[in-house]
């Protein structure tokens, strides 16, 4: 030993107990913050991930544009590309057909396929000659067509035919429509439909470049363009993913998750704070006799801080690993269940954000609780801690009252509240898991009102009658029911008289093999008397979107009632702790081990009550104006008591409780009294 | 005669220690602390053990107190073996049989003085006598201070509170750890002069440990405790005071 702080060590291995208790709590608050940052990161980057292959990589888009505003536009140096695209049909209501099937008529340049990763080449190359087309693969797959072959396409005047240069994916909602695609470049496609094209359907994609203030230079552009505001429009779901929305509502829940985030990090902090505290102050009687031995008040300051750097040496980076892990393993959950969307997920992503909010929070959170504990510390009179009183955790002020109380109950009460500042630091941490929890619910009434699930009877694929064909014949029902492929099949009752008087009807199927053949087989079946609808890629789309949105949301819970948990248990073993040498002698004086356990369940029973009553008392105002924000204002319903969400976490904080008092009970049981108390 | 004096004997006999020992440790690092240590307390006696530190003395009143578990022998309380009870009747036993007197006082802190002196009652759920609590408040001078805390008292008047406390339940005997170990020499004299008194007007049987030979003036009988073996230097001090 060369230096007094070389104790540091020496201590921490004489106080195990203690000392991994604290340890531990800085490890798990360390790891849920940095873990809640960086699933909500994450969580970002997957809905931007997901914005990308739904909507587009695109940011903004312009209508009406001028040839000069558009060269202008293309020239913006925060402007990474400008993308054309005019659309013809898109409501398949023109009359444009291939061998009687509905088609809609693309033009766009060959940058549409970066901004729309969803739309995938399979085969060929871009038209880039006049009079080339690429077509979707159900029509490939229809006709039997090939690279270099011609597709004629019938118009309300005429006939035009395209030489077939390769082929591209159906989307969703051309599958669903059961209508064929022809995509050309933008000058073939003005060449051909410029004037049957509607002025809304010719747009201007634009995508910025990395980090750049969107709304800003938006405003700009439409300033020097001279560009009305209304003709533009953003890509909303990936705008509000990069924080960059301007959307008063997604602004607003930008509001919300900020102040679930500062919630977040003031809980965190409060575990750390409690705990450095609990722990110096069972040390009272030996920082005493630091000072005994001639420590100044300085230095034993400097011991305390030093010691809490030590432990963040180590508990640190093992909090901030744990969160990393778990964020890799949601992520690579996100990529099993749905792999085409989460494609571009790094799988073995780290979030910056996570692990800066918790090296920041917990270093500085250590550091600063370890202030008030230090000074604490340096001001224990030697005198107090030689006396036999130094291990007198909190002040005491008043006698507990033994009149109206078993002894033992009323003592565990005096344990709890007896000092009002332990009280109401402990209540405190308790209330702010329910806070939390109340918050986070909110997530999920956000992703029932705003993502629309898949309902048990969804179906995969459907048939419809249309006007010409007449009802579905029992023979098709039949043959579809007994195919092993398929799962279910639905009549749907909603049929409703047509306006010529022939009824419409629906054959909704579920299939139990999602294979193109199978589709391929029931199209056959159903031969092309019937409208056929193909709701795969749609059902998918869907899936995707609400998994990876309950993945984080019921994510982020979990990891809230594990705070709440931690938070507990640590807690009541932390104060049972540091009154271990007054259980001793009680046992001394011949209290049971019956009776200590009445003592804790006391003590235990009032931070719980305390705590459930001020996390509601605090929580549910708060859960009522994030509801109105969220949900009220954008969807109408009105706020009711989460009473699921209160069960929840009261259910997990009495457990929580119960499980707390074991581990203490049974040290107790096993406590050498001789040893506790030092006789 | 004989016959009689011996049931006379019985009659009057407190606490029985036979055959003793406790070793801790095994092999080389194995440690006698008590070597088949036997002796017997009388009703009302009050008895000093005596020893260096690291005689042995402590671990005799842990096993007596049954705070300790012995390794072989027993000990027999008013005709009980001690370590023939489950853990919790020995534990209801204690409370109710054996007061303790720390060196270090072991208030608790969230009780007042008189609350803590009535806690062994309390913990029996047992109303205390009031005109027992006034006497004995009475006897220790501690009446003014009834509803004051531990920490608003003074190392004797602590020390006054617990002898109190070990004295409320009229226990069978009163096991005191050097209980003037933590006071100056003026508050040391109170509190011997208190458990004297308590031996003589309350006829309460007790056993201290002390390594102060000025202590022992006043008591009836004298064990010396060396190397885990008990020697007993009489009670001849008693039979002046008789």
């Amino acid at each position: 030993m060369k230096n007094y702080l070389d104790l540091i060590p020496i201590s921490a291995k004489v106080h195990r107990r203690q000392t991994r208790m604290t340890r531990w709590c800085i490890i798990i608050s360390v790891f849920l913050i940095s873990a809640i940052f960086g699933m909500a990161d994450m969580f970002l980057q997957s809905q931007k991930n997901l914005a990308v292959m739904t909507d587009g990589a695109w940011h903004v888009m312009f209508r009406e544009l001028d040839e000069e505003q558009m060269t202008l536009l293309a020239a913006r140096p925060e402007v990474k590309t400008v993308t054309r695209y005019a659309v013809t049909n898109y409501r398949l209501d023109m009359g444009y057909e291939i061998s009687g099937v509905q088609t809609v008529l693309c033009g766009f340049d060959e940058s549409f396929f970066e901004i729309y990763p969803g739309a995938r080449l399979l085969e060929g190359s871009f038209p880039k000659e006049a009079g080339e087309a690429i077509v979707t693969e159900s029509l490939r797959d229809r006709e039997g067509l090939g690279v270099g072959d011609r597709v004629e396409v019938t118009t309300p005047d005429g006939s035009l035919s395209f030489e077939v240069s390769g082929f591209v994916e159906d989307t969703s909602m051309l599958l669903k429509t059961d209508a064929f695609g022809v995509f050309m470049n933008i000058d073939t496609y003005m060449s051909c439909f410029r004037d049957v094209t509607l002025k809304e359907d010719i747009a201007y994609y634009v995508e910025f470049v990395p980090h750049c203030r969107i709304q800003k230079a938006i405003l700009d552009i439409c300033e020097k363009l001279h560009i009305p505001e209304d003709m533009v429009s953003e890509n909303a779901k990936l705008m509000g993913s990069m924080m960059q929305s301007s959307d008063n509502y997604i602004l607003r829940l930008y509001l919300i998750a900020f102040i679930l985030a500062v919630l977040v990090a003031v809980s965190g902090m409060m575990m750390i704070w409690g705990s450095m505290n609990s722990n110096v102050a069972q040390r009272t009687e030996f920082f005493g006799m630091l000072r005994c031995l001639g420590a100044t008040g300085k230095q034993v300051r400097r011991y305390v801080r030093m010691e809490a750097a030590s432990w963040c040496l180590k508990a640190i980076p093992t909090g901030l690993l744990g969160s990393v892990v778990m964020v890799w393993g949601l992520c690579r959950m996100l990529q099993v269940v749905t792999p085409t969307w989460f494609r571009e997920m790094p799988a073995w992503g780290i979030s910056w954000l996570g692990l800066g909010a918790g090296l920041l929070i917990g270093l500085m959170t250590v550091l600063l609780a370890s202030r008030t504990p230090a000074r604490k510390a340096s001001q224990v009179s030697p005198l107090t801690a030689v006396s036999g009183n130094a291990d007198t955790v909190f002040a005491v002020k008043k006698a507990a009252n033994t009149r109206r109380m078993h002894v033992e109950t009323a003592l565990g009460l005096h344990h709890a509240a007896g000092s009002r500042k332990n009280l109401i630091l402990l209540t405190s941490s308790f209330a702010f898991s329910i806070i939390l929890f109340l918050g986070f619910g909110i997530g999920v009434d956000f992703m029932k009102h705003a993502i629309v699930s898949l309902r048990p009877d969804t179906p995969d694929v459907s048939i419809v009658s249309g006007e010409e064909a007449g009802v579905i014949s029992d023979s098709l029902i039949a043959a579809l029911e007994e195919n092993p492929n398929i799962k279910r099949v639905f009549i749907r009752d909603s049929s409703k008289e047509m306006q010529d008087g022939t009824e419409n009807m629906v054959l909704d199927i579920q299939l139990q093999d999602l294979s193109d053949e199978v589709v391929e087989e029931i199209r056959s079946m159903a031969g092309d008397a019937y409208q056929f609808s193909d709701s795969r890629a749609n059902n998918r789309e869907t899936r995707a979107v609400y998994f990876s949105f309950a993945l984080f949301v019921y994510g982020f819970l979990a990891v809230v009632a594990l705070i709440a948990s931690f938070n507990i248990i640590n807690s009541i073993s932390m104060s049972v702790a540091a009154r271990m040498r007054q259980y001793g002698a009680m046992r001394a004086i011949g209290i049971s081990v019956r009776q200590l356990q009445k003592m804790i369940a006391a003590e235990t029973f009032a931070y719980l009550a305390g705590g459930l009553a001020e996390g509601l008392f605090l929580g549910l105002p708060i859960h009522y104006y994030l509801y109105r924000w969220a949900i009220t204002e954008r969807w109408g319903d009105m706020w009711s008591l989460p009473l699921g969400e209160c069960m929840v976490i009261g259910a997990v904080m009495i457990v929580s409780a119960l499980a707390a008092m074991t581990g203490p009970v049974q040290r107790i049981r096993g406590m050498s009294v001789v040893e506790t108390i030092g006789i | 005669m004989e016959g009689l004096g011996r049931r006379i004997r019985d009659v009057m006999e407190i606490m029985r220690v036979e055959n003793l020992c406790k070793t801790y440790g095994r092999g080389d690092v194995k440690v006698e602390a008590l070597k088949h240590v036997s002796f017997t307390l009388q009703k009302g006696e009050f008895a000093a053990v005596i020893g260096e530190s690291g005689s042995g003395k402590s671990t005799l009143l842990n096993c007596i107190g049954a705070l300790d578990e012995p390794t072989s022998g027993r000990i027999l309380i008013d005709g009980q073996d001690l370590f023939a009870m489950a853990e919790e009747e020995r534990t209801i036993f204690r409370r109710r049989n054996i007061g303790f007197i720390f060196q270090s006082f072991h208030l608790i802190p969230e009780l007042n003085v008189e609350q803590n002196m009535i806690f062994p009652l309390l913990l029996d759920y047992k109303k205390p006598d009031n005109s027992q609590v006034e006497e004995i408040l009475e006897v220790l001078g501690l009446q003014e201070r009834r509803r004051h805390l531990p920490g608003q008292l003074s190392g004797g008047q602590q020390q006054r509170v617990a002898i109190g406390r070990a004295l409320i339940t009229k226990p069978k005997i009163i096991l005191a750890d050097e209980p003037t170990g933590n006071l100056d020499r003026r508050n040391s004299q109170d509190v011997m002069e208190l458990l004297t008194k308590a031996s003589r007007q309350f006829q309460q049987t007790i056993l201290m440990i002390t390594h102060n030979p000025n202590l022992i003036t006043g008591v009836d009988r004298v064990m010396q405790v060396s190397d885990g073996s008990v020697n007993d230097l009489g009670g001849n001090v008693n039979e002046k005071l008789s």
